[in-house]
């Protein structure tokens, strides 16, 4: 992109950070495999491999927030990519913690959403993909209130794993 | 698939690899959507709001100086004329893609929608290096381009400018074309010109003044005055030096500068005229050099992190970064720049309680005055700068209450508020005037 594009329309900073390699690289050295072979194994559609690399880039999401100021508090993961039934169009439930929403917490999240969604659909070839992530926001209020995804955080039926906590 | 293709499709992943390819329409896409869902608009109205409305793409054959034909690629999109006709610049560079002018003309309908002149969106480019053209070679490139897009532009149609890369002289060759080939005169078929062609008094000062306005109107709204606020500047160019001198002019202590050869710091404040004049004076246009009592050169980057009331940014883009948010000290920040912020320091700077005017409010200097500039056109009678200057200030000071009150209703950023301001406005025009057939 030109220099002088105007904000909103910025994509995140992680694209530069070699996010899907790094994710790639985790989930195929769990698998015990090498990243093309995983890649292969991806692009298959391969429902277990498609899991694998949606934790991988879970755990990559979690690196992200970590680092922006302390905006962030914690990070769950729940649904398909945890129990393995992950399909190559499936997305990855995330619940992040933040100590109050913001629209600015919002618009970058969305932003990050389209753009890891665009560079998956290219890895994977997997152009049914609507969305890579699901991810909604739940402040200190809605924890302490136990309302909308709040509760689903304390849930015993449908428990997310926390992947990371400040 | 052929050995070509396949060779193609692994060189594509292999870049995405290295580095996620920013589609900035995507982004605006998704901007459209966050402001919709928080407005409770339909999707089928987000969904007309976000396309283009046309979208041209034309081959651009040119003599080239050593005496073969080049053939450029060059594009306009159309993308809303519901408010007026379609506005936006024209850049010419080797990256230009299709994607990046949808995105930038749905931006100039926002944009104009913000600060509520009636006039739509649109954007053009043309993939080449400009650096790398003689002036006859960009000359032949930018009447045939204006040539192959007449059909579809014109001063009650759309309108274009300047924008990177582009200038006053290349407006003025459009504009000679459109009138060669309608044969009458179409001055108001671009704005941007020379003053000697159509071109508007006060035009050239016009972003960096329309930041000033912001920067006061900000300030009394945290109640403050510009008067005695310290301020630093990134960027001394066409919108920084404006800026710097007018705040400067109305009591503000402007303590550092930059450009691309350092920072001046002098805490008590830098002589903003005498600045002016020694860069006037320099060969390359430069602060570097510049000495008077108590002032310090300081690295470039240096200038953000003054411990200063105010901060304008007006050089590049992503220069306020998740690295070096959290040392900003200003209160205030006036992007007088487009995109000077990255989305991860807009959420840091947020958490640390400063308030970001944003790009698409503060600096719409330039396509307000470029507004008044189509309309003079239209008339044929041309304004006193001081008209321009009082009509700019008025229309300004009523977008950024517009913002400011959107803002507060909806508890969102200033950012946040004058997108979904500008969606507001476009969608209500939609709505008046309902939808053909």
């Amino acid at each position: 992109m030109i220099e002088s594009t105007p904000s909103l329309l910025l994509g995140p900073a992680i694209r530069r950070d070699g996010v899907l390699a790094r994710a790639l690289g985790t989930a195929a050295a769990r698998e015990g495999q090498d990243s093309p072979g995983f890649l292969a194994s991806l692009r298959a559609g391969d429902s277990a491999t498609h899991s694998a690399f949606r934790y991988a880039l879970a755990q990559e999401f979690c690196r992200y927030v970590s680092d922006l100021g302390s905006t962030f508090r914690a990070v769950y993961v729940y649904g398909s990519t945890m129990d393995g039934r992950t399909r190559p169009s499936s997305d990855v439930d995330i619940i992040a913690w933040v100590g109050r929403k913001s629209d600015t917490a919002e618009s970058l999240l969305l932003r990050l959403d389209r753009l890891l969604t665009q560079g998956y659909r290219t890895l994977t070839g997997c152009s049914s993909l609507r969305r890579l992530f699901d991810i909604h926001l739940v402040d200190d209020e809605d924890i302490e209130l136990n309302r909308g995804y709040g509760a689903v955080v304390r849930s015993v039926w449908t428990a997310p794993v926390c992947l990371w906590r400040r | 698939m052929t050995p070509e293709q396949a060779r193609q499709a692994q060189a594509t992943v292999e870049r995405a690899l290295k580095e996620v390819e920013v589609n900035p329409y995507e982004m605006f896409r998704a901007q459209v959507d966050l402001a919709g869902e928080k407005l409770g608009y339909p999707a089928d109205t987000l969904e007309m709001v976000k396309r283009p409305e046309r979208v041209i793409e034309v081959s651009v054959p040119v003599r080239m100086d050593d005496g073969r034909i080049e053939v450029f690629t060059g594009y306009r999109v159309q993308h809303s004329s519901v408010r007026g006709p379609y506005k936006g610049g024209i850049r010419y560079h080797p990256s230009v893609t299709m994607d990046e002018v949808k995105a930038l003309a749905g931006w100039m309908a926002w944009k104009c929608a913000v600060v509520d002149i009636p006039l739509g969106g649109g954007k053009g480019g043309i993939v080449c290096d400009p650096t790398r053209m003689s002036e006859g070679e960009l000359e032949r490139l930018t009447r045939r381009y204006a040539a192959m897009i007449l059909p579809l532009v014109g001063p009650q149609h759309d309108i274009p400018a300047p924008d990177v890369n582009t200038n006053s002289r290349i407006m003025n060759w459009f504009m000679d074309t459109a009138t060669a080939l309608r044969g009458e005169p179409m001055y108001g078929i671009v704005t941007g010109k020379d003053l000697a062609v159509g071109g508007a008094r006060g035009r050239r000062e016009a972003t960096g003044r329309g930041v000033m306005i912001v920067v006061e109107e900000l300030l009394a709204r945290l109640g403050r005055k510009i008067a005695g606020s310290t301020v630093a500047v990134q960027g001394f160019g066409n919108v920084g030096s404006v800026a710097a001198q007018l705040l400067h002019e109305k009591g503000a202590k402007v303590v550092g500068v930059s450009d691309v050869s350092g920072t001046l710091y002098n805490p008590n404040g830098l002589d903003i005229p005498a600045l002016l004049a020694y860069v006037a004076r320099s060969p390359q246009r430069l602060i570097a050099g510049y000495t008077a009592a108590g002032v310090q050169a300081l690295p470039g980057s240096d200038v953000l992190t003054l411990d200063v009331d105010v901060l304008v940014p007006a050089a590049l883009e992503g220069q306020i970064t998740e690295v070096n948010a959290e040392q900003i000290k200003a209160q205030v920040i006036v992007e007088g720049a487009n995109g000077p912020t990255t989305p991860e320091a807009d959420l840091i700077l947020e958490e640390h309680g400063r308030v970001v005017a944003p790009d698409i409010l503060a600096n719409a200097g330039g396509v307000i005055v470029s507004y008044f500039e189509w309309v003079q056109n239209l008339q044929n009678f041309y304004w006193e700068e001081a008209e321009t200057n009082e009509r700019l200030a008025a229309i300004l000071r009523r977008a950024f209450q517009g913002v400011w009150e959107n803002a507060k209703k909806h508890d969102v950023s200033l950012r946040t508020s004058a997108f979904m301001l500008g969606l507001e406005r476009i969608v209500e025009v939609i709505r008046l005037r309902g939808v053909f057939p």
